[in-house]
């Protein structure tokens, strides 16, 4: 019976796959959320390139909900999970052959919860130079964006750029009741040129980005110290405890060199170096500036791709090198209130490096790609010396299937494994003279540092054409479940429906 | 010529933004404490423990390497309050010399500098 019914489920879908292939013609929906979009991420980022990067129009109105727990926190600075819903449009129109506008708003509002060691937002961006404090808790907040973009084809040459923006804030309604309000500015502007087959684009980006974080309590018997971390576990003492305002200043720039086809095969390549500082300054001292950490990073990936004969096939690799400095600024003798800087020294060091190689096969309504990887990461603080280093590798299957393209209602099924395994990883740490909490803190990163990960994710869409119009309905489901080596597991899931014209 | 104008602005934006960044490696120093008494008197021999305590860090150092009244410690590089106590051994210049128990301290001394970090302290007599 059951060989029957297993029969029967693999003849529907064999003949639903089949039906798709035979009939499929790109819809708006499948040009802009296949797969093979994920090799042209660079390329987006080069507005020139990106007014070429689709034939066909599309826009879309969402409404929808993420959510993500965890057993344990992973990362006790980003919490158990959180649960956020959104509001937004994107929408990318080609205005003419040679021209393409782009844009994106989006609203999103939310609870983090049980986060811990963080009183600072943008912890990703900001690490490890944050305010801190050993109570925690659940965090709400609510982030606007705001993008534009513009490019067009002049001859031989390509035009474009574009802006984003960011403005968020999150904050805590009960002790220690932090709060972080960050706007965030990028203009990105870039050119491309046609030799043969390819365009050559160059891209430049400027950043601009600024917090202003405090931290306040309401109870006077509850009040605790707010340390100003300064990575592994360490602490600027002298300004920790009560200066709980602070402004971080910071941005940057990038620039981006972009070798893609034009025609239907070819080798692409692109280079990307960026440099940002993020200086880290005490409101209540004349903005004296505490810490300064610098973020260099360059990516180079070089790969093969053809997309024809309805078939799509592509080889890549691509490597990652980050390097983050942090300079600590020495505070001299107060006077009239502000402290002169009289040294800086740098004391905080990050390395990663990220080597990777992928391959992509696929027809019209099928992707199916797998990447394989190697990454290593090291965090040092110079003295007292405290060093983390971990080296991993990873490998991920990603499946994408369209269904029923010809149909009214028509649907895309995505699914994704990656499992990373952790080959080695070292701790030196100076537990005996650091604090109970530090020491509790430093020992949960160990442990996952030290961990493997396996994620298996699944993402369905469907979307229906209402009849004689030229406005269409989607849903969007998706579910997520990762399993840690060390015990505690992840399950995400997010529910979105929308209007797509 | 297009082309090489391109690539060599191409090169020299790079060539920026890779070398923005000067990192300050050389974190610590040697610093030279000298104890200096309130009259004529020389210091000819001295037992003593300096606490030397990083105002920033608060990471306290002691150390009883004297060598005549000068301390010689390796340090972070810093804002440091400094605090010895011990005995000390002085002469009047006449041949006459005395025991005497004694404490130097002060609440900031920089020795935040590569090389020369020199400071000195007074001391004060306890009997």
């Amino acid at each position: 019976m059951k060989k029957s019914y297993a029969f029967i489920t693999a003849f529907c879908l064999l003949s639903l796959t089949n039906e798709a292939e035979a009939s499929v013609t790109d819809t708006a929906q499948v040009e802009h959320l296949s797969l093979w979009n994920s090799l042209r991420v660079s390329e987006s980022l080069n507005p020139a390139l990106r007014s070429a990067m689709f034939v066909s129009s599309l826009s879309q109105l969402t409404l929808g909900m993420d959510g993500r727990k965890q057993s344990e926190a992973f990362v006790e600075e980003d919490g158990t999970g959180f649960l956020h819903a959104l509001v937004g449009v994107d929408t990318y129109l080609r205005l003419s052959d040679k021209t393409a506008v782009w844009g994106k708003a989006s609203y999103t509002a939310g609870t983090n919860h049980d986060v811990r060691w963080r009183s600072t937002a943008d912890y990703a961006l900001l690490r490890p130079y944050i305010l801190a404090d050993t109570l925690g808790g659940d965090t709400k907040g609510e982030c606007y964006r705001f993008a534009g973009g513009y490019g067009t084809r002049l001859g031989r040459f390509c035009l474009g750029g574009e802006m984003e923006f960011r403005a968020e804030q999150e904050y805590r309604e009960c002790d220690p009741r932090m709060r972080g309000i960050v706007t965030d500015l990028t203009l990105r502007t870039g050119c491309a040129y046609t030799i043969g087959i390819y365009d050559a684009g160059l891209a430049v980006e400027a950043n601009i980005y600024r917090q202003t974080n405090s931290v306040a309590f309401y109870n006077e018997d509850g009040v605790i110290p707010e340390y100003q971390l300064t990575g592994l576990g360490s602490d600027y003492t002298r300004f920790s405890g009560d200066k709980r305002s602070l402004y971080h200043d910071g941005g940057g720039t990038a620039i981006r060199l972009n070798l893609v086809p034009h025609s239907c095969r070819g080798i692409y390549a692109d280079l990307m170096l960026c440099e940002h500082h993020y200086e880290r300054k005490l409101a209540d001292f004349n903005a004296m500036p505490i810490t300064m950490l610098t973020k260099e990073r360059a990516e180079m990936s070089l790969g093969w791709r053809q997309k024809e004969g309805g078939a799509n096939s592509a080889v890549f690799s691509g490597v990652k090198s980050a390097r983050h400095v942090g300079d600590e600024n020495v505070g001299g003798e107060a006077y009239g209130g502000s402290y002169p800087t009289i040294a800086t020294l740098s004391m905080y060091h990050y390395r990663l490096t990220d080597a990777h190689l992928g391959a992509l096969y696929g027809r019209a309504s099928w992707n199916v790609m797998a990447v394989g990887g190697y990454r290593t990461e090291s965090e040092e603080y110079a003295y007292p010396l405290r060093r983390m280093e971990h080296t991993d590798a990873y490998a991920e299957v990603d499946a994408q299937c369209f269904l029923m393209q010809r149909r009214a209602v028509r649907l895309m099924l995505d699914a994704q494994a990656r499992h990373s395994t952790s080959l080695r990883s070292t701790v030196t740490m100076p537990y005996a003279n650091m604090k109970p909490s530090f020491t509790d803190m430093i020992r949960h990163k160990e442990r996952y540092l030290k961990a493997d990960f396996t994620t298996l994710a699944i993402h369905l869409r469907a979307d229906y054409d209402m009849p004689r119009t030229t406005y269409g309905l989607y849903a969007d489901a998706g579910m997520s479940y990762t399993a840690c080596s060390v015990g505690s597991h992840q399950t995400g899931a997010r529910l979105a429906i929308g209007l797509c014209f | 010529m297009n082309h090489k104008i391109l690539i060599t602005l191409i090169v020299a934006l790079a060539s920026l933004m890779v070398s923005c960044h000067k990192e300050e490696n050389d974190i610590f120093s040697t610093a030279y404490i000298t104890l200096r008494t309130p009259d004529s008197a020389s210091i000819t021999n001295i037992q003593a423990q300096a606490v030397v305590v990083n105002v920033n860090t608060r990471q306290a150092t002691t150390s009883s390497q004297f060598r005549d009244s000068r301390l010689e410690v390796e340090l972070l590089r810093g804002a440091y309050s400094v605090t010895i106590e011990g005995v000390v051994t002085v002469s009047d210049g006449m041949g006459n010399e005395r025991i005497r128990q004694f404490r130097a301290q002060s609440d900031y001394v920089d020795l935040s500098h590569k090389t020369a970090n020199h400071a000195e302290l007074n001391i004060l007599y306890l009997d």
